[in-house]
């Protein structure tokens, strides 16, 4: 027996206040075309995404991933400063597995410019899907009006960042410690992307006796993608065993997230090194060399992080 | 380079809950018996590739096959990577590329025991060489016929001691016996071999993820529990439905039949979930505990009951999904007086305050018109019926989905529009594709990492398989000793005229 396969209907366009009206004629849409067939919608969640609209096609096929265990309708706002408000351009994607149809992602995408984004809620909220969790993933540099992401986000109950990509990451990382600590649940995509540094390091020590206290240091290098995830990473050592944090820019630019750690104390030294897709762990004490081993690099693409995030929906850091 | 197994425990590792929440298994070496076979290409080679696609694979790990065949180990690995390339999940043949050395063959007649001291210290060597600790799992990919010579020569050889906090653990593929006194002598000479914790009896059904899911539908929810008993369930399908024919296995099924291929282990683990009681905990242990005792609830039949309790049959020629299917006493390797029974329903009784007559009825059988397995739970007609002058209406269903369109649904009554009072049956339904989406992960990869674990939960002990002989041998004998021969179907129905009267009056098999 063949596998579901994933049917798109085309885009349509539709003037804001002709959105409800525009989605019914797509689920007609879905419909399949003989006689007595029936369509059902199988969506679990309300999700929001914001990117610049020059990362339409990678948000698109983040959404793609995330529905293919999360199904949703999704509000794609892309940001440009050119665009004209007032039209949305919707589709959606049905899943057919013999006769059984089920509509698994309704999409509605909206261009603006940043400063509109204030109208959004108001558009969005009355188009929220009831009694469904609503998710925010923010795939955009922290805005300059922090209130703009507020306003958004205020519509969801969890959001999702992408620290990677702020602009100023020690600013931008305390404004989100700012939100968490008034209550606002928020998931940061670099965060999961560190876990299977965390992992490694984990292991590591598994194969160390560690006293608390012990003077300890660390060197994270990083490229330009990585400064985020190093920033993360470097905070958490600092709490879990009071390491002395240095950091290193000159590491790789392609890869997102630290490429080398390095953790001493006067007993032990552990390197931690990216190879894709691995991460390649060496543990040296004065009396052994242990041999290396290894740890998967990745959990999967930024939609199987989204996916992870949203099932989290929140309970992470 | 210093000895890599000699790690120093740590009581305080600052980062430990990292591991504690990844179900993270020991460093280990795993050893395939029959390494050579379909089982390992297909199914246990492209699985643990999967877990590393998750990360869930340990740090060191390594695979040594073993078998009679002159493999090399550059055979070998060319042979899994065009299974995990054919059979595994996408994107595993990365990961397979990057642990390739880590598989290796070794080549031996399971009844050499100078081959399994050679073994040992082949793995002694990959403990220095992979940093896999000591740790080892044997897999019994082979047929049962092996299992003793394997089992023996693994005790002789000491692979089978633990020590030094080091593991060794046993996997067991099914069949368990073919009765209760093969299923003891094959307990029996497990257990010479390894401890009982130490021994994992896989049955694939345990892995899926919906039968995992029985325990979350009853016990993480408040609503259904209170309903579970005899008091609101009026009675219980369980239904594993098979469109194939025995096809090239006709040998091997007539000495088995469906009673002892799918009832006895199958059916009866999925029936021990369903009517349980809630364990004290999700334990292996606590959780065993519980489904022996549905075992143990459920009284031999006398031979004479055994007409009345049950029904088996045979498939007949017919055209059945536009193609002439041989009847069953036409396959290959059937004799033309066979009385093995290709489809079996039967009516068990539970014994207990929670089930007291409440029969769950099991039907199993080959050629029925869809594959399809599933739990019906058939529930009482409310005390006073108010509509439609008082007629029965449909009953309500909770209907648990194993395979395929993995799902729970709900069937009940609802006021069809419009003036007149009538009430039509609608259905609430989840389905694990569409809510969790299509990739879902083989039953094989939560099975394999159990074992790593040593988390024997989804593993049948062997107490519970005892108790499953008993409760089929008691229906072969009762049909041994029976005049009646097996029933007819044809091809593509579900099952015998005869299977209606099983229920019992008011009642319906469904027709999934």
């Amino acid at each position: 027996m063949n596998g579901p396969t994933l049917v798109r209907t085309p885009h349509r366009q539709a003037e804001w206040k002709k959105i409800p009206e525009a989605m019914r004629a797509l689920w007609r849409a879905c419909l399949p075309e003989q006689d007595g067939g029936d369509v059902a919608r199988s969506l679990t969640i309300n999700f929001v995404g914001v990117a610049p609209a020059a990362d339409q096609e990678t948000l698109q096929w983040t959404v793609d991933r995330l529905q293919r265990r999360t199904p949703c309708r999704a509000f794609l706002l892309l940001l440009d400063e050119e665009a004209k408000v007032g039209t949305a351009e919707l589709a959606a994607t049905t899943r057919c597995h013999g006769s059984v149809r089920d509509i698994v992602l309704e999409e509605i995408v909206i261009r603006l410019p940043e400063q509109a984004l204030a109208q959004m809620p108001g558009l969005v909220r009355p188009l929220l899907m009831n009694d469904l969790p609503n998710h925010l993933y923010w795939a955009a540099a922290w805005p300059q009006k922090a209130a703009t992401f507020d306003a958004i986000a205020g519509l969801c109950d969890h959001a999702v960042v992408d620290s990677r990509r702020f602009v100023a990451p020690a600013r931008d990382l305390l404004a989100l410690r700012e939100r968490r600590a008034a209550g606002r649940r928020i998931t940061d995509l670099s965060w999961l992307r560190l876990r299977p540094w965390r992992r490694a390091l984990a292991e590591a020590f598994e194969r160390l006796a560690w006293a608390t206290g012990t003077p300890a240091s660390a060197r994270i290098r990083h490229g330009r993608q990585g400064l985020a995830g190093a920033m993360l990473l470097g905070e958490w050592l600092r709490e879990r065993i009071g390491a002395r944090i240095d950091f290193d820019t000159g590491g790789d630019d392609a890869v997102v997230g630290p490429d080398t750690v390095v953790v001493r104390t006067a007993a032990f030294e552990v390197e931690i090194v990216a190879r894709a897709p691995q991460l390649r762990v060496h543990v040296t004490t004065p009396e052994h060399c242990f041999l290396p081993f290894a740890v998967p690099s990745s959990r999967g693409t930024d939609g199987d992080l989204l996916g992870a995030a949203i099932d989290l929906g929140g309970s992470a850091a | 380079m210093a000895n890599p197994t000699a790690t120093v425990p740590s009581t305080s590792n600052p980062f430990g809950d990292e591991l504690r929440g990844a179900r993270t298994a020991k460093p280990c070496s795993l050893v395939i018996f029959g390494a050579t076979g379909d089982l390992t290409k297909r199914k246990l080679v492209p699985s643990l590739m999967g877990l590393a696609k998750d990360g869930l694979l340990p740090p060191a790990f390594a695979v040594v096959g073993f078998a009679r065949r002159p493999w090399t180990d550059d055979g070998f690995r060319t042979e899994l990577a065009d299974g995990v390339k054919s059979f595994g999940r996408p994107d595993t043949g990365t990961h397979f590329d990057a642990l390739a050395d880590a598989f290796s063959f070794h080549q031996s007649d399971f009844g050499e025991t100078a081959g399994y001291q050679a073994l040992a210290k082949k793995l002694d060597q990959i403990d220095r060489t992979r940093g896999t600790a000591g740790n080892r799992i044997f897999y019994l990919a082979t047929p049962p016929s092996s299992y003793s010579a394997i089992l023996q020569n693994l005790a002789a050889t000491g692979l089978s001691t633990e020590k030094d906090g080091r593991f060794a653990r046993v996997i067991v593929e099914k069949p368990f016996g073919r009765d209760i006194v093969t299923a003891r002598a094959l307990n029996d000479q497990v257990r010479a071999a390894f401890h009982e914790r130490q021994v994992f009896r896989i049955d694939h059904y345990l892995g899926k993820e919906t039968v995992q899911n029985i325990l979350a539908l009853r016990f993480a929810n408040g609503i259904f529990e209170p309903l579970w008993n005899e008091k609101f369930v009026d009675h219980v399908q369980i239904t594993v439905a098979e469109s194939i024919g025995v096809g090239s296995r006709g040998g091997y099924f007539e000495e088995s039949g469906i009673i002892r291929d799918m009832i006895q282990n199958h059916l009866m683990q999925v029936l021990t979930l369903v009517a349980m009681e809630p364990p004290a905990a999700l334990a292996a242990e606590a959780v065993r505990d519980e489904k022996v005792k549905v075992l143990k609830a459920i009284r031999s039949f006398r031979p004479e009951e055994v007409d009345e309790a049950t029904v088996r049959a045979q498939y007949t020629r017919a055209s059945f999904a536009g193609e002439e299917c041989k009847g069953y006493r036409d396959e290959e390797g059937v004799a033309k007086d066979s009385v093995t029974e290709t489809y079996a329903a039967v009516r068990l009784q539970v014994n207990t305050w929670r089930w007291a007559n409440t029969p769950f009825i099991l039907r199993s059988g080959k050629r029925l018109p869809r594959r399809v397995t599933e739990v019906a739970i058939h529930f009482k007609q409310p005390p006073h019926l108010l509509f439609e002058g008082g007629k029965p209406l449909m009953p309500n269903v909770l209907l648990l989905r194993i395979q395929p369109d993995e799902g729970v649904a709900l069937r009940f009554g609802a006021k069809v529009p419009g003036p007149d009072v009538r009430i039509r049956d609608v259905r609430m339904d989840f389905r694990y594709g569409t809510a969790f989406g299509g990739e879902t992960a083989d039953a094989y990869e939560r099975l394999l990492l159990d074992a790593m674990l040593g988390d024997g939960t989804l593993f049948a002990r062997g107490d519970e398989v005892e108790e499953a002989w008993r409760i089929v041998d008691s229906i072969v004998a009762g049909w041994k000793q029976s005049n009646r021969r097996p029933d007819d179907y044809a091809c593509g129905t579900w099952g015998p005229e005869r299977a209606e009267r099983l229920l019992g009056a008011g009642r319906a098999w469904r027709k999934p």
